[in-house]
């Protein structure tokens, strides 16, 4: 009974949706687009930074291919862009067979992770997406301040060290001034 | 001549002892130790994740790790005195995993006694460093080198800086204690890199 009349309730919905052609309810009521997501990417295509993690100000370097597995020839012979709110656009060109490219973080891009998407020429855009993470770079300038007992200064190799080569230099006179006295005796 | 006849035993006691005390300090200044271990040329590379604990096996050390900040003076905020058996993380370095230096700082002693990072001059290049993150998996990194440097003149690029691949900065204090507000005069830097991820 419940289940029938919720049923109901979503089909209204959806003639509601439908009617008023609300667009953020339209998209997301079940229908048969593909959405640019990870799941869509067609084999082959992909992008990558690296490092991917980097402080704003960096150089990065970027790794792309629009190719798909089973495409003719199996390599990149066309530009595309790579996009992303750290870096803005970037170009990246053929190179070995894939796409390559380099850009710099701005250094006053915001610390958190940004997606970066590649846009294949003919293709949706977000062909292919991965993640940067920006740090800033807030660096101590100085040594953090981390004892306070004293037990753990220098160790004693040296005091040991210097003690052993006394002792034994000390032996050795010894040592010697004995054996010449009981040679004199 | 009593004398004469004890100079002869003592000198043999002597150099016993002077013998093996000379070989005892040559053995801990790390003369046949491993050297400083050059990191492999393969690593992997985890997504961010916090840590919330970290091991050294060779140290025994387990414990807790929590974020820490920046201070006034410019130095990276040491955790709280009633924490002293926790590290640190300094949440504007990269997590661990992560390209990049992860920094954590722990205290060596306190008045009361010594602390999580007491040890660690001790530690070994190839010693195994573990530290488990909020997703449960766990960063497992291998120490290059246990650097010692004044506090206030440290490499500061090498120590933070570098993002050629995930690594770990372990630091804490070493060197001669002048107590009061200077505490000791250096700290202890472990480097180490990233050399396997393990998922859970």
């Amino acid at each position: 009974m419940s289940g029938r009349r919720s049923l109901a309730t979503v089909a209204l919905a959806a003639w509601i949706i439908v009617l008023t052609g609300a667009p953020a309810l339209a998209r997301a009521a079940p229908a048969p687009t593909p959405t640019p997501t990870v799941d869509a990417v067609p084999d082959g295509l992909f992008v990558e930074v690296s490092p991917s993690t980097a402080e704003a100000g960096q150089v990065v370097g970027i790794r792309a291919s629009c190719t798909e597995a089973d495409d003719d020839p199996p390599e990149d012979v066309e530009p595309a862009t790579v996009e992303s709110t750290a870096f803005g656009e970037v170009t990246v060109r053929p190179q070995f067979g894939h796409l390559t490219g380099a850009v710099t973080i701005p250094s006053d891009t915001r610390a958190r992770s940004y997606r970066v998407v590649l846009d294949c020429p003919g293709l949706f855009t977000g062909s292919a997406d991965t993640t940067i993470n920006v740090l800033n770079d807030v660096r101590p300038s100085r040594g953090p301040a981390t004892g306070f007992g004293g037990t753990a200064g220098d160790d004693d190799s040296t005091m040991v060290l210097t003690g052993g080569v006394v002792a034994l230099a000390a032996g050795l006179v010894l040592a010697v001034l004995t054996l010449r006295r009981r040679r004199a005796a | 001549m009593a004398k004469g006849r004890l100079s002869g035993p003592l000198a043999v006691m002597l150099i016993a002892v002077g013998g093996i005390a000379t070989f005892a300090g040559v053995v801990q200044k790390g003369a046949f130790g491993p050297d400083d271990k050059p990191p492999p040329g393969r690593f992997p590379v985890m997504e961010p994740s916090e840590p919330v604990e970290v091991r050294i096996p060779s140290l025994k050390v387990d414990a807790p790790v929590h974020d820490v900040g920046l201070a006034d003076d410019g130095s990276i905020e040491v955790p709280a005195l009633e924490r002293h058996n926790q590290a640190g993380w300094f949440e504007k370095s990269p997590t661990p995993g992560q390209y990049g230096p992860a920094v954590l700082v722990g205290h060596a002693d306190t008045r009361d006694g010594p602390s999580i990072f007491h040890d660690l001059r001790k530690v070994r290049p190839g010693a195994r460093i573990e530290v488990e993150r909020r997703d449960d998996s766990v960063a497992i990194f291998e120490v290059n080198s246990v650097e010692k440097f004044a506090k206030n003149n440290q490499p500061i690029e090498r120590i933070y800086a570098d993002f050629s691949r995930p690594a770990l900065r372990l630091i804490t204090c070493g060197g001669e204690f002048k107590g009061g507000s200077i505490g000791y005069v250096d700290n202890i830097v472990v480097f180490a890199s990233l050399v396997e991820a393990k998922d859970d």
